[in-house]
């Protein structure tokens, strides 16, 4: 997608330049240059120029469909030549001639030469010429480096071409300028070669997704924001410069055809004046004045009366131009007759000159010798009328000038708006150079002022003597900056000069400065936060990515950790030297080690005993060397060896992994110790089924001796079998916690109450025995009794003997019928009975439970209801029964003789009675016993009774049998 | 028969029981019925075994007394049976001497026990005077009339 549109956009840059080169080749050809100009101060792409273009543009548009071949090296190569031939060279000859073929004749615009390629168009071709090689390389740097001049390229010619688009041309003083077609020319196909270039090269590298890249991508970005941040702002900088250059000329070249014009119009103005009064005195020196009263009045001695006549044709005179006097001197320079305003008197020398030469002299003495007086005079010789060849000087007339009247005024107009312009008039003076009108400087300063050396560096006034171009800066007399324009008065041995200080000459290029640098300030300023956002926004992409990639490679870490956790056989993960790198949890139990103990520990030596050890070591070695090895991906049974040294059998696989450039192993051990132990197990399972048909068979043998039946050896066989189950189910019950005490109770009963009671009836016994001759009736009698209750005693201990066992005998459950049982128990206590007894047996569920012991409960409960109803006369004895999901209730009712409710808490009681051995037999263990089975049982017994009202006895049975307390 | 016995070489049986009436009907017992002429009784097992093994017993010399049969009961203060049946076979002077376990109990525990540590017959003793000295005599007739003893003893 990228690649597509990048193509798309490059060949739009390669086609405009392709078109403007064709363009301004037609224009050349055609004759028609400036219409490849825009405005006043640009030239048009030189021929050369175009050509190249038109080569480079070309090459970039085959580039996009059929890549960088061999013949857009030789472009690159030939474009390099070009552009490096007119820089150092200067092909401007060849251009030259090129031109006059073209245009018929040298051409130039605004001081340079037309059709001339610009050393910057030429420095542009380099870089392009550098771009196109670039792309040519396999290097990576180099590649870049063509791309980076590619970007120098468009950078260059975009300054130029933005100096343009700024309201002013660029023209520079003494250069050849690139003009606006070709910069914009190459602002495109340097952007053309860019956009071809490699998608990671900068600056492309700065868009491009730069997701899931390392630290080093993030700092190659970081850099090359910083390089394009450079680039613009040199860029921006390039062109404001060249703005910058251009407004200051504009701004000299303005004020200096101002100064010209200035010092052209003043200086006319002031030849002609200077001609008229030249004419005037040529007039009167001209118009054979010497008239007779004038002789005569001359030739009078001094005092005399003045003529009437004369003094009125000189004030005529003095009206005619208003000169300020008008004064007749004598032929010996004696002032004869003044009309006008007194002034001084004229320079003697002046007057002696005029008279000897017999022409018109200049006196501007008064304007030289700085005394303030600001007088001009023209002398002109009064020749003798008489003679007509060389008529003799008979007087001089003056005509005096105040130049601050006349003179000075036309100097200080000014044809435009002025501030800081001034006009001087000067006039060389020996070594010196005079200032003739009053200069700016007033006061004091003034006297000093008005006269300079001509060796004064950088003086304009003595530049302006020495012939100078027309417009030059130097320094005035005040010692300021000054550009000035100066040109000799025709006709007088003046020299005028036209001079404005440069602070205002160059006002408006400083306004454009700080304009400009304000702008171009602005510019990068937004430039570079434009460029940190996009820095900042890819930083964050790459960071995201980054993040992302190591948040999957933890996942995946923890997914493989997870299932190696899940497995049920240790594993292990080792690197290519056999250390321990990864460790489950079923290691870390198996091998007595954590996962950080055995981290970096080599497996071989920790896990395997010898010579496993050595063999699995050489093998992991010879698959890290690249060989493989008989023992790896296999599975073999081995010795292994926890932590605590402890030894046991094990099947081990290893399974090498090439991840290159690494070596990993990964290993399974799978301890198999307990399916040995359970080898072992059948083995002795056997050994023991042998022995026991072995001894089995003793037993046939033996018994056969006595029977021949082999079903009663069978039998035999299968007792003996059933007594060796009922002795193991016996010690499992024994080894209830729970039993102990009842233990020690029982074994405290049968050895402790039995020996003294054994001892009582055995002494009776022998006393009996021995003196039963001695003893009357009566004491034979009391003995008897000490006998019998001994026995009774006896039975009681047996009973409870019996109630304990009741406690380690194993349950044999099984589907009992219960209305059998009880119907059982019935008859076998009722067999030798007399009493008529009313016995009512419902159809009872069916209970899981020991059909021995359970048959105890209904002859204890029956037997008791027999007991107690013992006395009725028609004794009634119910039993029912109903059954739930889980459990089975049953009851036995009797009509006798019943109890006190309050003391039902004790009926269940070992040797607990509630009534006495004289009205009820019994050893009050009955319902202790049975109480003990019904719990065994897992179910519960109860009692409801009244006193003399009968009594109902309830217990439960549960179906289930899991339920065995 | 009370008190201590003074020590003979070889008696017929060695009566080990704490109980004086039981030691008393057992000795009529074996009296009536002519079955021993020397009975040794001792009252506890620490006894039982200073009359077999001598007091200052190394280990080495033979038997201080040689009993034809042991008649033992287990529970007793100080040493009880068990301990005198271990020592007594665990030693090769005494193993071959018969040891008949009379006791009072008829727990599992104490007749496995008994078998296991080498006795030669466990006997629970009636309450009823009558099925107890039946029982002696049964016990007295074979270990000290039926019963052959090892060679040269």
């Amino acid at each position: 997608m990228w690649s597509v549109r990048a193509a798309q956009l490059a060949r739009l840059c390669f086609i405009v330049p392709l078109v403007l080169a064709i363009l301004v080749l037609v224009t050349w050809l055609s004759g028609r240059w400036q219409l490849g100009t825009v405005g006043r101060g640009d030239v048009p792409m030189a021929p050369t120029t175009a050509a190249l273009m038109l080569v480079l543009a070309t090459t970039g548009l085959r580039v996009q469909s059929r890549g960088w071949t061999r013949s857009s090296a030789v472009v690159g190569v030939i474009v390099i030549a070009v552009g490096t031939l007119a820089l150092w060279w200067r092909l401007s000859a060849l251009e030259s001639a090129l031109v006059r073929v073209f245009a018929g004749g040298p051409l130039t615009r605004d001081a340079g030469p037309v059709g001339v390629m610009s050393p910057l168009t030429a420095a542009a071709f380099i870089l392009s010429g550098l771009a196109v090689l670039g792309q040519h390389v396999t290097d990576a740097r180099l590649r870049q480096a063509g791309t980076v001049s590619a970007t120098l390229a468009a950078s260059l010619a975009a300054s130029v071409a933005s100096g343009y688009l700024l309201p002013a041309s660029v023209i520079f003083n003494a250069a050849v300028p690139m003009a606006f077609v070709t910069s914009v020319a190459f602002v495109l196909s340097s952007l053309g070669l860019v956009l071809s270039g490699d998608r990671s090269d900068w600056p492309l590298s700065l868009l491009a997704d730069v997701e899931g890249q390392g630290a080093h991508s993030r700092r190659r970005l970081r850099t090359g924001v910083v390089a394009l941040g450079v680039l613009v702002t040199s860029t921006v900088l390039g062109a404001a410069t060249l703005y910058l250059v251009s407004s200051r000329l504009d701004a000299r070249r303005a004020a200096a055809n101002d100064l010209e014009a200035a010092a052209e119009s003043k200086s006319r103005d002031v030849a002609r004046w200077y001609r008229e009064r030249w004419g005037d005195a040529l007039a009167i020196a001209n118009s054979s004045l010497g008239s007779d009263e004038m002789v005569e009045f001359l030739g009078a001695a001094p005092g005399t009366q003045t003529p009437e006549r004369l003094s009125r044709w000189l004030a005529m005179l003095r009206d005619s131009y208003s000169y300020s006097a008008v004064i007749l001197y004598d032929e010996h320079a004696v002032a004869r007759l003044s009309e006008g305003r007194p002034g001084r008197i004229v320079a003697r020398p002046a007057l002696e000159r005029s008279a000897r030469l017999k022409q018109v002299v200049l006196d501007d003495f008064d304007l030289r010798d700085g005394s303030g007086r600001r007088q001009i005079s023209f002398i002109a010789p009064v020749l003798s009328a008489e003679a007509v060849e060389q008529p003799p000087v008979i007087g001089l007339i003056a005509l005096v000038v105040d130049a601050r009247d006349d003179l000075y005024p036309m100097l200080a107009s000014w044809p435009f708006r002025n501030s800081a312009a001034e006009t001087v008039l000067i006039e060389q003076d020996g070594p010196d150079v005079v200032f003739l009108n009053d200069v700016r400087l007033a006061g004091a300063a003034t006297r000093a002022m008005h006269r300079a050396a001509m060796s004064t560096p950088r003086l304009v006034a003595a530049q302006a003597l020495a012939g100078t171009p027309r417009v030059f800066e130097g320094l005035d007399y005040a010692g300021e900056r000054v550009l000035a324009s100066a040109r000799p008065v025709d006709g007088t041995p003046w020299h005028l000069v036209a001079k404005k200080s440069t602070t205002e000459v160059y006002a408006p290029f400083w306004r454009d400065v700080r304009r400009t640098g304000t702008f171009s300030l602005l510019l990068i300023v937004i430039t570079t936060l434009g460029l940190a956002v996009i820095s900042r926004h890819q930083r964050l992409r790459a960071l995201e990515g980054a993040l992302a990639v190591e948040r999957e490679r933890h996942n995946s870490t923890e997914r493989l950790r997870a299932a190696m956790g899940a497995s049920l056989d240790p594993f292990a993960v080792l690197d290519d030297q056999g250390r321990i790198v990864e460790w489950n949890a079923q290691a870390e139990t198996t091998f007595g080690r954590t996962r950080a103990d055995a981290f970096g520990l080599p497996f071989t030596a920790i896990a395997l005993v010898p010579p496993h050890d050595a063999e699995y070591a050489g093998a992991l070695a010879a698959f890290a060397r690249g060989e493989d090895h008989p023992l790896l991906r296999t599975r073999v049974s081995v010795r292994a060896r926890r932590r605590d040294g402890e030894e046991f059998p094990a099947e081990v696989t290893v399974m090498p992994v090439r991840l290159r450039p690494h070596v990993t192993f990964s290993v399974v051990v799978r301890d198999i110790t307990e399916r040995v132990a359970a080898d072992a197990g059948i083995r002795a399972a056997q050994t023991e089924s042998e022995r026991l048909l072995d001894e089995a068979e003793r037993s046939r043998r033996a018994l056969l001796t006595i029977v021949d039946d082999q079903r009663r050896t069978e039998a035999a066989l299968r007792d003996s079998e059933n007594l060796l189950e009922s002795r193991v189910l016996e010690r499992t019950v024994q080894l209830e916690s729970a039993n102990r005490e009842l233990e020690a109770f029982s074994y405290s009963v049968s050895h402790d109450l039995r020996t003294p009671l054994r001892a009582i009836g055995g002494y009776a016994r022998m006393v009996v025995e021995d003196y039963g001759g001695a003893l009357d009736p009566e004491g034979l009698r009391r003995l008897g009794i000490i006998q019998r209750e001994a026995g009774r005693m006896a039975v009681l201990i047996d009973d409870l003997l019996r109630f304990s066992r009741l406690a380690r005998q194993p349950l044999d459950r099984e589907l009992v019928d219960m209305t059998a049982l009880a119907h059982g128990a019935f008859a076998e206590l009722t067999g030798d009975l007399a009493r008529s007894i009313h016995f009512v047996v419902a159809d009872l569920p069916p209970a899981l439970a020991d059909g021995g012991v359970m048959r105890q409960v209904w002859m204890n409960l029956i037997g008791n209801a027999l007991k107690f109803t013992s006395t009725r006369d028609c004794a009634t004895i119910e039993v029912g029964g109903s059954a739930t999901d889980h459990e089975g209730t049953y009851f036995v009712r009797d009509n006798g003789v019943g109890f006190d409710m309050r003391y039902a808490d004790k009926l269940f009681g070992v040797f607990q009675r509630l009534h006495s051995t004289g009205s009820f037999e019994g050893t009050g263990v009955g319902l202790a016993f049975t109480q003990r089975i019904i719990s065994r049982h897992g179910g519960r017994i109860w009692a409801e009774a009244a006193v003399d009202a009968g009594a109902t006895f309830y217990f439960t049975v549960p179906v289930g049998p899991e339920q065995t307390a | 028969m009370t008190g201590r016995p003074p020590r003979a070489a070889h008696p017929d049986v060695l009566l080990v029981e704490d109980s004086e009436q039981d030691a008393e009907l057992t000795l009529r017992v074996l009296q009536r019925h002519e079955l021993a002429a020397r009975v040794v009784w001792v009252r506890d097992g620490a006894e039982a075994l200073d009359y077999v093994f001598g007091t200052d017993d190394d280990g080495q010399s033979p038997l201080a007394a040689a009993p034809r049969v042991v008649l033992l009961d287990i529970k007793m203060p100080r040493v009880d049976g068990h301990e005198v049946l271990r020592r007594m076979k665990s030693d090769r002077r005494s193993r071959h001497i018969p040891v008949v376990i009379m006791s009072s109990s008829g727990v599992e525990q104490d007749i496995a026990w008994s078998l296991a540590g080498g006795a030669n017959s466990y006997i629970v003793k009636p309450v009823g005077y009558d099925a107890f000295s039946e029982t002696v005599r049964q016990v007295g007739s074979y270990w000290l009339r039926v019963h052959q003893p090892a060679e040269g003893r």
